[in-house]
């Protein structure tokens, strides 16, 4: 019988862990990765989802309101009526909202309205139509609110777009409505 | 040559977890893109707005809303028009049942001589999850009066 040099003797006698140590193992090393997937996954892909969607219930949340017939420019000065939603819950989370002016060759102008934010009459300043002196505020649930828009000299806008910002500096431009300016009819 | 795969069992049970899985993952998205409906009487509630019957009065800080329709009122929402500006203001719902008259006070509200009041019904109505939910009507289903 030929004998077994001392190295090939020890790879053959070795041994593995038992089963139950294997299957003990096995456990935990699932229940760790559930513990991971549970605490960091989960989270993250909740967080990233509602990251994604959280614009797309202000879809229609502003919208330019024609009861004061206001939707319209007089020389320099650009007046927009903003109509807010009645829903209190979307409110909250409302910063401020960005208007959109364009005239005809694409050129725009963006003007962003916050809640106390200082009112101007001046070129390129925005105000509440009727209560110039008054800081600037958004629209409230269900409120309409008309602002005045001082151009400057060399700007001739045609058309408007208002869109929410959020208070986590979340802009909701997929959001925006649009309207059409025409001339003032006083 | 001879190296086992994971059983055919296994594999199976794996991939289905991992559908099931994305499915949710997508479905959880997709939701969110699906605007909350709220429905009264089996129907959409701006239905019911339209079938809202009422008429508003205003008197020293209370506004008084008579029912004349077959629809309930659940609440109002009261809008203040200042210069080129509505602003409206919280009221505490109470249901006004049909062919009722109910009281709502608007006290804390600055109302003023010849101030025009936008009334707006609220409703009540139930969302998908079943929840009962107030709805705002259109301002097309509103009242405006006059402050004398």
């Amino acid at each position: 019988m030929p004998r077994l040099s001392k190295s090939n003797n020890m790879i053959q006698n070795k041994k593995g862990i038992s089963d139950v140590v294997a299957t003990v193992l096995i456990i935990m090393i699932t229940i760790a990765a559930v513990a991971v997937i549970a605490g960091f996954v989960v989270p993250f892909v909740r967080n990233s989802l509602q990251k994604s969607t959280e614009c797309a219930a202000y879809k229609s949340y502003y919208i330019f309101d024609e009861s004061f017939g206001y939707n319209c420019y007089n020389g320099n000065t650009h007046s927009i009526s903003i109509k807010a939603s009645f829903d209190k819950s979307l409110a909250e989370n409302v910063g401020g909202i960005k208007v959109v002016f364009s005239d005809k060759s694409g050129a725009s102008k963006v003007v962003e309205i916050k809640n106390d934010s200082v009112s101007s009459q001046d070129e390129g300043g925005i105000s509440i139509k009727g209560k110039p002196g008054e800081n600037l505020r958004i629209p409230g649930p269900g409120g309409v609110i008309t602002y005045a828009y001082s151009a400057l000299a060399e700007e001739h806008f045609l058309s408007a777009e208002v869109y929410p910002v959020l208070k986590n500096g979340r802009i909701c431009a997929d959001s925006k409505e649009s309207i059409d300016l025409m001339a003032c009819r006083d | 040559m001879n190296k086992k795969a994971i059983s055919p069992v296994i594999a199976t049970v794996l991939l289905i977890s991992l559908v099931v899985v994305l499915a949710s993952i997508i479905f959880l998205w997709a939701r969110a893109f699906i605007p909350e409906t709220i429905q009264k009487f089996d129907s959409p509630i701006a239905d019911s707005c339209a079938r809202v019957v009422f008429e508003a009065s205003y008197s020293n800080g209370v506004i008084t809303i008579q029912n004349n329709g077959n629809i309930p009122i659940y609440g109002i929402q009261v809008g203040i028009k200042k210069g080129f500006s509505i602003e409206y203001s919280e009221v505490t719902p109470a249901t006004i049942v049909t062919g009722g008259t109910g009281d709502y006070d608007v006290s804390g509200a600055s109302i003023k001589t010849d101030d025009e009041l936008v009334i707006v019904p609220v409703l009540l109505g139930k969302t998908s999850n079943g929840e009962l939910k107030g709805y705002a009507c259109s301002d097309e289903n509103a009242k405006i009066i006059k402050v004398q």
